[in-house]
């Protein structure tokens, strides 16, 4: 067998275990309802050492991003129905804000991944969250909905902070998440009114 | 019994003061009462008395503290014309200062994950409302909402700035200049694109 082949096998045995260890953590999350201090659960049910499961995840907390990863599927799902029944970039933008006011909550670890203010975005969190957004905001420039003086990163970051406000605020219900989208969210986003406000 | 008002707020604020001291000194509060009660010549039972819990301490000690920010802060504001000007000027005033006191940026932070304390939106007020309500009458910033929901987005957008990884003066600048003077200025309410439309 060649070097390259090889490494292949390699890099497809340590993904395997990964996915495995992944699918341990999913499961005794729901049995136990968190994953700390279980990662020896984890590895026992993956069939792996303990020393294993810290190799290929290195920490608990790792871990529980990629299970938050691997359950936030289902609610990208979920927010993309929620953005198709409407139409427009910033009706699906605040479409999307209250599905996630209402259903994140439900599931911490993925709350969790809406990172907290000054706290390092996961690139595979980050990832997602483009997924979701960046055909919206494209679209919405075309449609001339969306400023084009900014960056989309810099468009989705806000949206992200936002986010944030909107699934850990008090009052999550429908009416407060879009009167955060009216009042605060959309004039950030349009474009410049020609006569009035301009960036200086 | 008339005269139990006064004396109570002394020793309250005798303890608020010993717990600051201790908490420069100890780097916490947690398991200091004890400490706290014999710095300000209490018993332990009377600090729990007067104050309550340790997190109660905490949040008056960080209102003490805060407090103390207000002079500069209005330095900082009174050196610009005109109320976007002031509002930037507070926003980099705020994110150079309050990540230096995390009991301070604490007190932000739960100002909208645990709802409104009124000790601290009363703080808020003092430091921010005159400028927003003089903006709103000069017609320099939008009045189709009230000045409480513009101190409540001024809050929130104040405490990204601070636990931002970059809280330069120029980073804060580009964020109130792109994403809050927009919402802040009156052509949010005024021109409403659609789909929204105006508010009625």
């Amino acid at each position: 067998m060649n070097e390259r082949l090889l490494d292949g096998v390699r890099y497809a045995g340590t993904d395997a275990i990964r996915e495995r260890l992944i699918e341990a953590g999913d499961a005794v999350l729901e049995e136990h309802g968190t994953l700390a201090g279980r990662m020896g659960a984890v590895a026992r049910r993956a069939g792996v050492s303990r020393a294993t499961a810290y190799r290929h995840l290195g920490s608990i907390a790792e871990l529980s991003i990629q299970v938050g990863l691997r359950r936030a599927r289902k609610y990208v799902t979920g927010m993309q129905e929620a953005m198709d029944r409407t139409c427009g970039a910033l009706t699906k933008i605040e479409a999307a804000m209250i599905y996630a006011a209402r259903e994140l909550p439900e599931e911490p670890v993925v709350l969790e991944l809406v990172s907290r203010p000054g706290a390092p975005v996961d690139p595979e969190v980050r990832a997602l969250i483009d997924e979701i957004m960046t055909p919206v905001l494209i679209e919405g420039r075309r449609n001339g909905d969306i400023r084009t003086d900014i960056s989309l990163r810099a468009v989705i970051d806000h949206l992200t902070e936002h986010s944030y406000l909107a699934t850990h605020a008090t009052d999550r219900s429908a009416d407060a998440v879009r009167q955060r989208v009216r009042d605060f969210v959309t004039p950030a986003l349009r474009p410049p009114p020609q006569s009035s406000w301009r960036p200086r | 019994m008339a005269d139990a008002g006064p004396l109570v707020e002394c020793l309250r604020d005798r303890l608020i003061e010993a717990a600051d001291v201790e908490l420069t000194e100890s780097g916490t509060l947690t398991g200091r009462i004890e400490a706290v009660a014999r710095r300000a010549g209490v018993s332990r039972a009377t600090a729990y008395r007067q104050v309550g819990s340790v997190s109660e301490l905490l949040t008056q000690v960080g209102l003490r503290r805060a407090w103390r920010y207000l002079t500069g802060l209005r330095d900082a504001v009174d050196a610009e014309a005109g109320a976007i000007a002031k509002l930037e000027a507070a926003m980099i005033y705020g994110a150079r200062v309050l990540p230096l006191d995390s009991i301070v940026a604490d007190l932000i932070a739960r100002q909208f994950t645990a709802g409104r304390d009124p000790e601290v939106y009363e703080m808020m007020n003092r430091m921010i409302r005159p400028t927003v309500e003089a903006g709103q009458r000069s017609g320099e910033l939008r009045s189709d909402i009230g000045v409480d929901r513009i101190i409540d987005y001024l809050t929130e957008q104040s405490y990204f700035a601070t636990f931002a990884e970059d809280t330069s003066a120029q980073t804060v600048s580009r964020r109130f200049r792109t994403f809050m003077e927009p919402v802040i200025s009156p052509s949010a309410g005024a021109c409403n694109h659609p789909p929204f439309g105006p508010r009625r």
